[in-house]
């Protein structure tokens, strides 16, 4: 049986309660965008990815200022000088400052990377929306077209554009999205696909809401963040073909400054003045490291469920 | 309460989370004898699946027994050695679960699956395990077992894969089966072959049953004594009967409230209003005053003991304290049990 | 299933074929000539006529496609104009062995450290392992291949004169290459068994394993790490790739006389017939790759039967 306390007695009283009381929600509702940044606030990695990638693009604009010399200045009398308060990353085979070198050279590769990731974002997304909201013919026609075009070795394909093209930004930044965009393509088709098969877009249909709304409201917001991700690991992968491109002579051109040129530049001289390689090996490194640790964390902080 | 298999003295169990811990078992004693069905009935959230996976101690990483005793056949399983753990389970205790869609490995024949069980508890091989698996897919029902037992489970229906799972939990004829929600992932048809099933293999070989579900058609279908959670505490126990015809707590008036009838003509469904309390932060008081249509100043400020009605009932409500019968008297107001 | 192979194989081959042209015709406005200018200067027009004759250069473009197709399918690549008269088929079947040497020992060595260091990621999650696997995966997959070979070769080669750095000699001279390639391999394998292993891991049947009283090895090995181990036939693919387009400057940065450095060498010389005959080698090599990937994986995983169920 109870205890009776003599304390209790008077609380046996109905309970005085507030209207609407029960539904009451006991935490704090918070967006979807606040949630994934503080989610990705709480990542130390991608936060200090965050801000070493901050630090690189002010040196990638402001480097090349910061010192008295230019970056394609040669002078003959200053060759293969080792780093000093001169010149702080040395000087190569034409005396040319490495430092501003460098920087110009990171401000080179960022702009192709950003640019080909731009022109990947808006052909991918486009071909693949189109393609999985016209359906039918139209879907089953451009999906026959990356079927062939996923087979094919991307790689070799700059290659050889690179050999009939002259190299620049420009084309470099084309060659790399000609088979690049499908990707992204795919990825937002197959996005979309799901999307409307969801119930939540089945049930914004079942009341009336326009094709429009329906893509502004559900199929965009549901596929931007995987849009992001995507495209935070496409850049990476675009300084590295860049690089890649130019250390196997296919690249921008000396004096023209990329880290690709540099690293190019400083292998060939890797056993006398190995700071040649170093300096622009460690930035490209930093680089790519950032954008991969950020484009994970990104990805945690998006969607935790999409972890592939 | 001669011959109890299994004992459990007031068993709490907590979650580590990110944002806090949350107190998913707070508190819960019962018994379970020889041969007989144990319900245990409450909804998502109220701590039976915490409760039966204590047990067999098969809490995830970041759930911790806090307090509480599970006696097995007197030994307390609650402080076992994971070796020891090792060997009760799958033999003495086993576990059948939800989905039995998930709870095969995709990989690997039904046979092979079964047979796992065998090599490990029984030291069967070969052709010996192999005759042993199917004979079991036939005790539960599956046509042709010999061609069974070479089977993926994505080959099979989601009602064969659950019998699947029973055959494995019944290999080596363990004293308790746990079902955790047993048939909830199945069609209505099939739900019903699976509780006969069931039952016929507790008639077969005396295994006592817990059976964790929030369907009260299931229980009155299955189980001799049910018991009731609510917020990580259980607030009612009884036989069937006790709980369907003589309810004490309102939260089990609630729960039978919102059991759709089908031979009545109402079509209207009764829901209890509000939502469990958040056990990141659980009441001091009753857990269910603030859904309580009874509820009274004292069930916010103090928890309830239990108050007995027999042997085999009791509930954890003020509304059974004489005070609260005086006040109710003196106020004119009804008390339940109108059902 | 024998459908969905005959359908792929229909792809591939078209995949191929619209390689080959685009290459043929990328080929034609290649600027500059393979021929040695200055000795081209000091010939006779008919001399040179003769040497365009030679190799078929005097017919309408459109006749030379034709014919550069029905050679490739009787399977003659054509003749190197840099290596004189040598057949380019020959060329790149000389150079094989290198490449697959190299490339062999990268895929071992790469996918038996991955495996290990994914394994144990997942496994003691958030321990000590899982930061060493999520630091190397994430280095691996950020420090361009070249980069990598050429730090090895200052490093390990240069300054503590360990393994030789150039020239094909002998065994040891295939050490650095195949180690600086297998480290994309374990980035990539690494990463993706722990992201796999940690999602298995909390599949409902491990916790059915676990009821059956398994114990830990048991339920690592027969459940967790082989259902694991499946989805990684998948990313061979890619990985195949990484080493094909890897091998491309680390061939050329440890002078291995290999397929990758033919490739680097005859863009370098203009040498059109051999760009093409690699860039058909390399491309028929990676669509069946993939295509092989794809029917093993079908042949591992009891649940995919290709062209059910699957896109």
């Amino acid at each position: 049986m109870a205890n009776p306390t003599d304390s209790l007695d008077p609380l046996f009283v109905p309970v005085r309660r507030e209207n609407g009381e029960q539904e009451r929600i006991s935490r704090p509702a918070l967006s979807a965008f606040q949630d994934s940044w503080r989610r990705l606030r709480q990542n130390k990695a991608a936060v200090i990815s965050l801000i070493l990638l901050g630090i690189m693009i002010v040196l990638a604009i402001v480097g090349p200022w910061l010192t008295k010399y230019s970056y394609a200045q040669t002078n003959y009398s200053a060759v293969y000088q080792s780093p000093s308060a001169d010149h702080w990353f040395g000087t190569d085979k034409f005396g040319r400052d490495q430092w501003a070198r460098i920087w110009q050279g990171t401000r080179i590769s960022l702009l192709i990377a950003v640019l080909a990731a731009a022109l990947d974002l808006v052909v991918g997304v486009a071909y693949g929306a189109i393609s999985a909201l016209k359906g039918g013919k139209v879907d089953n026609v451009m999906q026959r077209i990356i079927e062939i075009l996923i087979g094919v070795p991307s790689l070799i394909i700059i290659i050889l554009l690179m050999m009939i093209m002259k190299a620049n930004i420009f084309t470099i930044m084309v060659a790399m999205s000609i088979t690049g965009w499908v990707g992204m393509a795919r990825l937002v088709r197959a996005q979309i696909l799901k999307l409307k098969q969801q119930e939540f877009v089945l049930a914004a249909r079942t009341l009336g809401t326009s094709n429009t709304q329906i893509i502004f409201k559900h199929l965009i917001p549901n596929t931007i963040g995987m849009i992001v991700i995507n495209t935070m690991f496409t850049i990476p992968s675009a300084i590295f073909t860049e690089a890649f491109l130019s250390f196997i002579g296919l690249g921008l051109q000396s004096p023209q400054a990329s880290l690709g040129v540099l690293i190019h530049d400083g292998f060939q001289t890797l056993s006398s003045h190995f700071y040649l390689l170093l300096f622009p090996a460690l930035v490209i490194v930093v680089i790519m490291v950032a954008f991969n640790i950020l484009g994970d964390g990104l990805r945690d902080a998006l969607d935790p469920r999409m972890r592939k | 309460m001669s011959q109890s298999l299994l004992e459990v003295r007031d068993l709490a169990v907590a979650f580590r989370t990110y944002i806090g811990e949350v107190q998913a078992v707070r508190g819960v004693s019962f018994d379970l004898n020889k041969g007989e069905t144990l319900a245990i009935v409450g909804e998502s959230g109220s701590g039976k699946s915490v409760t039966s996976k204590s047990i067999m101690r098969l809490l995830a990483k970041n759930a911790k027994i806090r307090s509480g005793e599970i006696r097995f056949e007197g030994e307390n399983l609650a402080a076992a050695s994971e070796r020891r753990m090792q060997s009760i389970r799958g033999s003495e205790i086993s576990m059948i679960f939800q989905d039995p869609m998930t709870s095969l490995n995709p990989t690997m024949t039904v046979g092979k699956q079964i047979i796992e069980v065998l090599k490990k508890h029984r030291k069967l091989g070969g052709a010996e395990a192999l005759a042993k698996a199917a004979e079991l897919l036939g005790l539960v029902g599956i046509p042709s077992p010999e061609k069974r037992v070479k089977q993926y489970p994505h080959q099979l229906s989601g009602g064969m894969r659950q019998r699947v799972v029973i055959a494995m939990a019944l290999a080596c004829s363990p004293k308790i089966l746990i079902a955790d929600e047993p048939t909830t992932a199945l069609d209505v048809t099939i739900q019903a072959q699976i509780l006969d099933l069931m039952k016929r293999i507790q008639e077969e070989t005396g295994t006592s049953i817990i059976l964790i579900t929030h369907d009260l058609g299931v229980v009155a279908e299955s189980a001799a004594r049910v018991a009731v959670m609510y917020a990580g505490i259980i607030v009612e126990t009884g036989t069937v009967d006790e709980l369907f015809y003589e309810a004490k707590h309102p939260y089990t008036w609630g729960l039978l409230a919102s059991m759709p009838k089908l031979h009545e003509k109402t079509s209207e469904l009764t829901a209890i209003p509000g939502t469990p309390p958040d056990l990141m932060f659980p009441p001091v008081g009753c857990p269910f005053a603030a859904r309580c249509p009874h509820a009274m100043e004292v069930c916010v400020a103090k928890m309830p003991d239990y108050t007995a009605h027999s042997d085999t009932h009791s509930a954890a409500c003020w509304l059974q304290d004489p005070r609260a019968q005086k006040a109710a008297a003196a106020t004119g107001a009804s008390l339940g049990g109108e059902r | 299933m024998k459908r969905y192979i005959a359908k792929r194989i229909v792809y591939l081959v078209l995949t191929l074929f619209i390689i080959t042209t685009a290459t043929f015709f990328l080929m034609k406005n290649l600027p500059g000539t393979p021929f040695d200018e200055e000795k081209l200067a000091l010939l006779t027009q008919d001399q040179r006529d003769q040497i365009y004759a030679s190799y078929g250069l005097d017919k309408p473009v459109i006749v030379q496609y034709v014919n550069y197709i029905g050679n490739i399918v009787q399977g003659d690549l054509g003749t190197s104009i840099y290596y004189t008269g040598q057949d380019v088929k020959d060329i790149i079947v000389d150079r094989i062995y290198p490449s697959a040497l190299v490339g062999l020992q990268a895929i071992l060595l790469g996918t038996v450290i991955g495996l290990i260091l994914g394994v144990l990621a997942a496994y003691r999650h958030n321990s000590g392992w899982d930061y060493a696997a999520m630091i190397v995966s994430v280095l691996g997959v950020s420090i361009p291949n070249f980069v990598l070979a050429a730090l090895l070769q200052y490093y390990i080669g240069l300054k503590w004169g360990i393994l030789p750095v150039a020239f094909w000699e002998s065994y040891d001279s295939s050490v650095l290459p195949s180690v600086a390639l297998s480290f994309g391999v374990i980035a990539i394998i690494a990463r993706f068994v722990r992201t796999e292993m940690l999602e298995v891991l909390q599949q409902d049947y491990i916790v059915t394993a676990k009821a059956k009283g398994l114990g830990q090895m048991a339920i690592l090995s027969r459940h967790a790490v082989r259902n694991s181990l499946i989805p990684v036939i998948t990313i061979l693919g890619p990985i195949v790739v990484n080493l094909l387009t890897g091998s491309l400057v680390i061939e050329n940065i440890f002078g291995i006389p290999g397929i990758g450095s033919l490739f680097v060498d005859s863009i370098k010389t203009n040498d059109y017939a051999t760009i093409m005959g690699v860039t058909i080698f390399y491309s028929a090599f990676y669509v069946v790759v993939m295509l092989l990937v794809d029917i093993l994986y079908s042949l591992v995983d009891p649940r995919i039967r290709l062209g059910s169920g699957r896109e």
